[in-house]
């Protein structure tokens, strides 16, 4: 993000100086991004100003380890993967695999550019209404994706995962988030 | 509002020391650590798989895949199973740690998978073909390795009694009589069944493999015999033998 306060990046070398009001615009920035992300990733949860506020102090604690060289958000997106991923298994609500096999093989998956993905907005909308129903796994994906605008390889970045498969998550949940929506609404 | 309240929390938490920053030089010894991790992983499975191809060589089994289909079975109870469960053990340990590094989880899994088995295969031949297994079967022949020593004994010496390997002592009228590593002497019958899948032309002081079916008090019907190089096999310093 950049604004006349700075880059993420340059403010992040500011905090790594140890300037705390720099950390304090950067949660500025971020703060109604990762409540959205928390509050659409955990549908249900209830928790999710906590979550995230566990996310930034975690982000601080570990803030030296962020080379201000690379993208701040998928940094930071990366640490509320974690805390969230880690609440979803602390509650047992949700199953989340051990492995998966998407991540195994290679998958020839066109990436997508979501200023000219048509169905975008329809895909919101169904996003909105039926997110909650939809497996942790392809959750995650469309929310960065269609919520939070992060981009394939970002996407990777933040969940750890081939960026292919980022491709295959996003095709599968958007066929699944269609069927629900289509099964909820069937007049439409 | 949550934003303000979630901001000045933050800060005020950051200010009155409650949260701390970690040191950079705590992030560079973690991955200095992990880096060196997967250096000492990958240089273990190196290790692992070339000492496999070793004992293989010194039990023989290396060399049973040339007897055909047949001698298959005898190729797998000959394998040495601790060695290649711990290779397997570390391959897992490597693809874990090497998760971590962007050129490796940006891609599909077996691609690392690939790598790894390539460094395993090609690697373990090529440090295989070194004499440093050998050189180390030696000092531990002559009770000079004390970290490794019982291992290499151990694995170094060890005989399928299905596969005896030695040298050809005398050529008899059933057969050979063979001298193995362990200074036994094994008949050997040859039949008009048994195969020589690299050529017949053995002669006396030649080193042998045998596969066959044990008919006990030292005698061996061979299914097949070839004849290998001297430098495939170590010989056990004279005090290891019986």
């Amino acid at each position: 993000m950049n604004t006349p306060l700075g880059s993420d990046e340059e403010i992040a070398r500011r905090v790594q100086k140890g300037d705390a009001e720099a950390f304090g615009l950067l949660v500025e920035r971020y703060e109604a991004k990762m409540l959205r992300y928390a509050r659409k990733f955990l549908f249900g949860y209830h928790d999710a100003e906590d979550l995230v506020q566990e996310v930034f102090l975690k982000a601080y604690t570990n803030f030296q380890g962020f080379d201000a060289n690379r993208r701040f958000s998928p940094w930071l997106y990366q640490i509320a993967h974690n805390e969230f991923i880690n609440a979803i298994k602390r509650k047992g609500k949700e199953p989340l695999p051990f492995f998966d096999p998407d991540t195994l093989f290679p998958h020839p998956v066109s990436q997508s550019n979501p200023q000219k993905d048509l169905d975008r907005q329809e895909t919101l909308r169904q996003l909105d209404e039926s997110l909650g129903r939809l497996d942790p796994k392809y959750r995650e994906p469309l929310v960065l994706y269609y919520l939070e605008e992060l981009d394939y390889r970002e996407i990777s970045e933040v969940l750890h995962i081939p960026v292919a498969t980022v491709g295959v998550r996003l095709l599968r949940g958007k066929l699944m988030l269609k069927k629900l929506y289509d099964r909820e609404r069937p007049s439409r | 509002m949550i934003e303000n309240d979630l901001r000045d929390k933050i800060v005020k938490a950051i200010e009155t020391g409650r949260v701390k920053m970690r040191p950079r030089w705590h992030f560079v010894l973690r991955g200095g650590l992990w880096f060196v991790g997967t250096i000492l992983a990958a240089l273990t499975l190196l290790y692992l798989a070339s000492f496999i191809v070793f004992t293989m060589h010194q039990s023989g089994s290396w060399f049973v895949p040339g007897f055909g289909w047949s001698a298959l079975g005898v190729f797998f109870r000959s394998l040495p199973f601790l060695l290649v469960f711990l290779a397997l053990l570390f391959m897992v340990l490597l693809e874990v740690l090497v998760s971590r590094y962007t050129f490796a989880y940006d891609k599909p899994l077996l691609y690392s998978a690939l790598a790894i088995i390539v460094l395993v295969i090609f690697g373990g031949l090529a440090v295989g073909k070194t004499s440093l297994h050998s050189g180390l079967f030696r000092q531990a022949g002559k009770d000079r390795l004390p970290f490794a020593g019982e291992l290499y004994r151990g694995y170094g010496m060890a005989r399928s009694r299905e596969l005896p390997l030695g040298m050809v002592e005398e050529i008899t009228e059933d057969g050979w009589n063979v001298r193995n590593f362990r200074g036994e002497i094994v008949h050997v019958l040859v039949t008009p069944a048994t195969s020589f899948p690299f050529g017949e032309d053995i002669e006396v002081g030649d080193t042998v493999v045998i596969f066959g079916e044990p008919q006990g008090d030292g005698v061996i019907k061979a299914f097949g015999a070839r004849e290998i190089s001297e430098d495939d096999v170590e010989a056990p310093p004279r005090r290891m033998m019986k």
